[in-house]
């Protein structure tokens, strides 16, 4: 048989059978799909039919909720705020609502779910009911969530704050830095300098590849805080790439410190502290 | 807890220190954090202090954003004052009606991840602002 | 309304202002004046600011400490704001207000050794000027 005569044959099917085809082809489509939940709301929101899978996923039989109000499965905060409704008016007005959030099962555990609400309407476009379509995502968000509090982590510990001395502390930082983690960055050194009850900090960006003109402000906005608490900031490691790029963009060091290397950026620090590091060995005082 | 709102008015100056008591509450509830905590506080005071000072008062409601994703404090500051007329020169740095130093919005704007405003001249002006958890 | 005055200590030749909690405007206002008065009748050389007791700076009390350190300058005596907190820094400098040309310090001693300095003590008067905690 060609394509052709499939087609032609599909349209011979008299309307009212190819009614009943259709839905009968959909409830099975429906109920066979066990990992997604589909299933009506009369305009109000009433639930009006119930699929094997949206059984499994809130673990309510049909006869527990057909007729309910669709709320029932969303958290109290989410009922307090009228929420469900809203994502009734949503999808009326725009035609569609796709969101995520937590929902309730029937034992009252919790999980994250996908949703698609559509409005379906008839010929005259009068509101008949919403399909909804849900499907859990609880492992998906947990994984997102575990990556971002891996982030997190990378961000704190690529950052560490060294006490190098008394009242001295160190903060070099390695690897890109962006807006956020110069934010980390910025209150790390500062409360450091808090808690260890230290005056002076050292900034080491030897090993960042590039500075933009947004970290640079960061930097300078950093030493500005430090100037505020009664702290000095200076800032060691500038490399020739990067002293370029901040003499390019026009950003101007000249308030702040700012020593080739650490090392360097130690002994101001030290002199500031009115200090001195001195080689204090029999064969240095002898060649004195 | 999702959208907790608080409504607050503000008709002097001894309010301003209960909004900034209650912006804390707030901020601490959606966990964001010292620094942020105290940047939306200096915002809601700065944002507060340019209602009594233009406006004579207004309200202030404070919502908790609970989103699955994400956490945050959206505050709205809505006066029946005199409007402004412009409010690309009230944002912009130094521009002051009245003797301040003008930092009010285009600071505030600074401290905080979302900023709206609106105004009609002779109705009033509304800011909200947005802090979401890092 | 019930504001407190907030104290201004007299330790030797320099006046120790405490800032704690909250800070009302008219406090505020206040304290402006009662400083001026008191720098220029106990004829002070400094004045150390300690606002480590302050959660929350606005522009407002940002002006308000501006303004204090130009008025002692022109009465002749430093101020020296010491012990900001670093939340409270990094949101003044976000918001545009870094305090150019204030002078700072850690805590209220190295606020108070600065004075000293500036004032061109050498270490040895400062056993003179030290007074007990």
């Amino acid at each position: 048989m060609t394509d052709h005569s499939a087609a032609a044959k599909a349209r011979a099917i008299p309307e009212q059978h190819l009614n009943e085809t259709t839905q009968e082809f959909c409830m099975f489509l429906i109920n066979g799909l066990t990992d997604i939940a589909i299933y009506m709301l009369s305009p109000t929101g009433h639930v009006q039919t119930w699929s094997a899978g949206a059984q499994i996923l809130k673990q309510y039989e049909a006869a527990e909720v057909m007729g309910k109000h669709f709320s029932m499965f969303y958290t109290k905060p989410d009922q307090d705020r009228n929420f469900p409704n809203y994502e009734l008016e949503q999808a009326t007005r725009s035609g569609k609502f796709e969101g995520a959030g937590w929902r309730v099962r029937k034992d009252g555990t919790q999980i994250w779910v996908d949703v698609v609400i559509a409005p379906m309407r008839d010929k005259e476009g009068n509101l008949k009911a919403f399909v909804k379509v849900v499907r859990d995502a609880t492992d998906k968000k947990k994984a997102e969530e575990m990556i971002e509090r891996q982030r997190r982590d990378l961000i704190e510990l690529s950052t560490p704050v060294m006490h190098l001395w008394r009242g001295i502390l160190a903060l070099p930082i390695v690897g890109t830095l962006d807006s956020t983690r110069s934010q980390v960055v910025t209150e790390r050194l500062l409360q450091g300098l808090t808690d260890s009850d230290s005056a002076i900090a050292i900034l080491d960006i030897s090993g960042v590849p590039t500075v933009d003109t947004v970290v640079a402000q960061h930097l300078m906005k950093t030493v500005d805080a430090a100037r505020l608490m009664g702290c000095d900031c200076i800032i060691s490691g500038i490399r020739p790439e990067i002293a370029q790029t901040m003499a390019h963009l026009g950003v101007d060091l000249s308030k702040v410190k700012t020593k080739s290397s650490m090392a360097r950026a130690l002994e101001e620090a030290m002199s500031i502290m009115e200090m001195r590091i001195v080689n204090d060995s029999p064969k240095e005082r002898a060649r004195v | 807890m999702i959208s907790q709102t608080e409504q607050l008015s503000v008709l002097q100056e001894t309010d301003l220190v209960s909004i900034r008591n209650k912006v804390r509450l707030h901020a601490q509830q959606a966990e964001l954090g010292l620094v942020d905590e105290t940047k939306l506080i200096t915002a809601a005071s700065e944002l507060t202090r340019n209602m009594l000072i233009y406006a004579g008062g207004g309200g202030v409601a404070i919502e908790q954003l609970d989103r699955a994703d994400v956490k945050g404090v959206r505050i709205a500051f809505e006066d029946k004052g005199p409007g402004i007329a412009d409010i690309g020169l009230a944002m912009t740095d130094g521009y002051s009606s009245m003797h301040s130093l003008g930092l009010g919005l285009p600071g505030a704007r600074r401290l905080v991840d979302e900023f709206e405003i609106s105004s009609k001249p002779g109705e009033g002006t509304r800011v909200v602002i947005t802090k979401w958890k890092r | 309304m019930t504001t407190q005055k907030i104290p201004i200590l007299k330790l030797g030749e320099f006046l120790l202002v405490t800032i704690q909690g909250e800070l009302h405007d008219t406090q505020a206002y206040t304290l402006q004046d009662e400083l001026s008065a008191k720098v220029a009748n106990t004829n002070a050389r400094g004045v150390l600011v300690d606002v480590s007791g302050l959660t929350i700076v606005d522009s407002f009390m940002g002006r308000m400490i501006s303004t204090i350190a130009a008025t002692t300058r022109l009465m002749d005596a430093e101020t020296v704001v010491v012990g900001m907190q670093p939340a409270v820094a990094i949101t003044l400098v976000d918001m545009g207000l870094s305090l150019p040309g204030i002078s700072t310090a850690k805590n209220v001693d190295k606020g108070m050794a600065m004075l000293r300095s500036k004032l061109g003590y050498s270490p040895e008067d400062d056993a003179n000027h030290d007074l007990p905690d």
